[in-house]
């Protein structure tokens, strides 16, 4: 596993903050991790619930030491954010498998990005105060070098929740392909190759 | 124009719009990672009185162990 610095906005007291971005975590940081988001989500689901909040958010069943240990022996790798002591975010991307759909590299590998969250406590669906921002657009950002490192020239692609796609297509500059109806249903936003050199 | 550069710009303001929207990826209506559902525990109109359970075969022992 490796690291490096980064930085999150703590949005309390409005400071930048030092943060580190390990780029592939064992199952072992994934089970910490859980550890620490679990009774944040279920502080919330019991909040919602007790308040007759009529929808859950709808990734509130996510366990990341179940799916870390669900997916040890495929080709997935889990990046992490960490700040304050604790995981900020998490994202696990898969490598091999998955092309692009965008033309004019239709067909080109892509990075792919099968699951990405925010810790319970940086998002607005858990609680009206988060604590840091930056979490997710590091995260993808992450997932664009790592698309250059393995030589797929910053293509990066990604099915997300549909009210996630303005943050994919807006802040991230990822095209939104519309539904797939041969995954959920859910949109499918690819981020295109660059045509700059690195 | 770098790719760092056009990435940096391209990312400029991303994270501003996080803290305005969900920014969540992935499959959680997979059949393996379904999101938690209420249910009912016993359909309003199935004809069956409340509380009645099915009845289940009754193992039949002759009391000797079976011979394989």
């Amino acid at each position: 596993m490796s690291s490096q610095a980064t930085a999150l906005v703590d949005l309390v007291t409005g400071r930048t903050v030092s943060a580190v971005l390990h780029d592939d975590l064992d199952e072992l940081r994934l089970i910490d991790g859980e550890i620490e988001w679990s009774p944040i989500r279920l502080r919330s689901l019991r909040q919602m619930i007790a308040s007759g909040q009529a929808t859950l958010p709808q990734h509130i069943h996510w366990n990341w030491a179940v799916k870390a240990v669900q997916n040890r022996l495929l080709a997935y790798r889990t990046l992490g954010i960490e700040a304050a002591g604790t995981m900020q975010g998490l994202m696990m991307v898969i490598l091999t498998g998955h092309l692009a759909r965008l033309e004019p590299d239709r067909n080109k590998p892509v990075v792919y990005v099968e699951f990405l969250e925010t810790a319970p406590w940086n998002s607005r669906e858990f609680t009206e105060m988060p604590t840091f921002k930056g979490v997710g657009t590091r995260l993808i950002e992450a997932a664009v070098r790592l698309s250059y490192d393995e030589g797929y020239s910053g293509r990066v692609g990604l099915h997300s929740l549909p009210q996630a796609s303005r943050f994919y297509v807006e802040g991230c500059g990822m095209t939104n392909l519309g539904s797939d109806p041969d995954y959920h249903d859910l949109p499918y936003l690819e981020s295109p190759a660059s045509r700059s050199k690195r | 124009m770098s790719a760092m550069q056009e990435m940096n710009e391209r990312f400029e303001g991303a994270a501003e719009i996080e803290t305005q929207t969900p920014i969540t990826v992935g499959a959680w209506r997979r059949e393996s990672d379904e999101p938690v559902r209420l249910k009912l525990i016993e359909p309003l109109d199935s004809g069956e009185p409340k509380g009645s359970r099915p009845q289940l075969p009754v193992a039949q022992h002759s009391g000797s162990p079976p011979s394989f």
